[in-house]
């Protein structure tokens, strides 16, 4: 029964990341990190792991909707794609070597700063 | 932007953020957007390509150390999936205009609630296999 409530957590989590993920290409994992600790209960390393393949499962298909639909090409998204395999890499290595606690301040930091830029500079 | 240098060095320190699960899927979006000029919804498409090889890589390495918690994965992935799909149809039709207001301000509010989390040791207190 335990067991049963934590798939239904989970998939509520993973719906209301899903329309996140699916609307903006990505940022699912914004929310769905604070919802699988605190909400499904999931340890840290744990929670951070899961949700990037519960990302990666809902950026399949989102993908294949943008491709579908012409929105992006694979010729446009090569170069990206080259370095983030390599970044992806790494950054599952050092997940267990970096304090969490002045990459997310630093983070969050630029992320105000963007949005504010985003929306007064058109 | 043209200079396939830049972009892989973008691909790259985006991907490091994403693999250790910390939004740099938003990250990409932003440098895209914001820095080399891109259109919203072209943005988004690049990051979902970009996306894919780099959560491979990162999935792998976390199959490996044992982190992935598969009730949940599946549980949350599938109706993530269908959700997501839908919600990806609506991006491609609405006014570009609308879609990159809404992404600023969802940037906005995670980055408000990153900076000002009550209790940014919380990560390593819940963790519990830190050894102190």
């Amino acid at each position: 029964m335990k067991e049963k409530k934590k798939v239904l957590k989970s998939a509520a989590s993973g719906s209301a990341s899903g329309v996140i993920n699916g609307f903006f290409g990505g940022g699912g994992g914004l929310i769905l990190v604070p919802l699988l600790k605190r909400f499904v209960k999931l340890p840290v390393k744990k929670a951070h792991a899961t949700c990037v393949i519960i990302a990666g499962m809902m950026s399949v298909v989102t993908a294949i909707v943008y491709l579908a639909k012409g929105a992006v090409s694979f010729g446009d998204a090569w170069p990206y794609m080259i370095g983030g395999a390599a970044g992806g890499l790494l950054g599952g290595v050092l997940l267990d070597k970096i304090p969490q606690k002045w990459l997310r301040r630093i983070f969050g930091l630029f992320l105000i700063y963007s949005a504010v830029r985003m929306l007064f500079h058109g | 932007m043209d200079n396939p240098v830049l972009m892989i060095v973008a691909g790259l320190l985006a991907g490091v953020v994403s693999g250790m699960g910390i939004g740099g899927g938003s990250l990409l979006i932003i440098v895209l957007v914001s820095f080399f000029g891109v259109e919203q919804i072209l943005a988004q498409g690049i990051n979902l390509l970009y996306f894919l090889p780099t959560a491979a890589a990162a999935i792998v390495i976390h199959i490996k150390n044992k982190q992935i918690d598969w009730r949940a994965a599946l549980g949350a992935g599938i109706p993530g999936m269908a959700i997501a799909a839908a919600a990806g149809l609506l991006a491609v039709q609405i006014d570009q205009k609308w879609l990159k207001i809404a992404f600023a301000i969802l940037i906005l509010l995670t980055g408000l609630l990153e900076l000002f989390k009550k209790d940014p040791g919380e990560d390593k207190a819940s963790a519990g296999d830190e050894p102190h």
